[in-house]
């Protein structure tokens, strides 16, 4: 099954933990939007595909190459069987 | 095409969510597929026609008018709304409803992924 995690803390320590957890049988993603996308300032090395809002980060002063558009999170959240916003 | 549901529960100016809930919403509607908002709580103060911001040329509510233009469709829970002192919505911009938790529900039954901010 795919999952995706949508995150808005980029220190939510159980939505990883249970993100983690899943990835042992699941396919998870996780999307990072808000001031989740200060995230994107630590290291990460989970097993998972990880995306960021463009939008958010642009807000926040922060930009990477890889971000998603709204129509991008639109494919992305129909793309997962289910999603869990935290 | 396929659809969305979108449960809001936060009001606007102080919280970004409903800025992400109209931005999804809305890449949805180009994209065809169908949307279906739920405004809980505090989520309820943002479809109001007399908001007023300065400097600020689109308002959350004109942003809520272009998705129900759009074909969104939008419910209010009644009782978030009453609690407020909204009065069953009376000043709400048009074609938003105001219904309950058993409408919520049915959004829930009826569309195929749902987000809440």
């Amino acid at each position: 099954m795919k999952i995706l995690h949508i995150l808005r803390n980029p220190d939510d320590e159980t939505a990883l933990k249970v993100a983690l957890e899943q990835s042992e049988k699941h396919e998870v993603s996780l999307l990072f939007i808000h001031d989740g996308v200060y995230s994107l300032r630590k290291e990460m090395n989970y097993p998972l595909r990880v995306f960021f809002c463009r939008d958010d980060l642009q807000a926040r002063g922060l930009n990477i190459d890889k971000s998603l558009d709204y129509d991008q999170i639109v494919d992305l959240i129909f793309s997962h069987d289910r999603v869990i916003c935290w | 095409m396929a659809k969305i549901g979108i449960l809001l529960t936060l009001g606007p100016y102080q919280f970004e969510n409903w800025e992400t809930a109209y931005h999804i919403a809305n890449a949805a509607l180009e994209m065809k597929h169908d949307v279906l908002i739920f405004y809980y709580l505090d989520g309820v103060y943002n479809p109001i026609r007399y908001q007023k911001f300065p400097d600020m040329e689109t308002l959350p509510k004109d942003c809520w008018a272009d998705i129900l233009k759009k074909g969104g469709k939008i419910i209010a829970c009644g009782i978030c709304v009453n609690a407020r002192g909204l009065e069953n919505g009376k000043d709400y911009i048009d074609q938003v409803k105001v219904g309950g938790l058993p409408d919520f529900a049915e959004i829930i039954g009826e569309v195929d992924r749902i987000i809440t901010l």
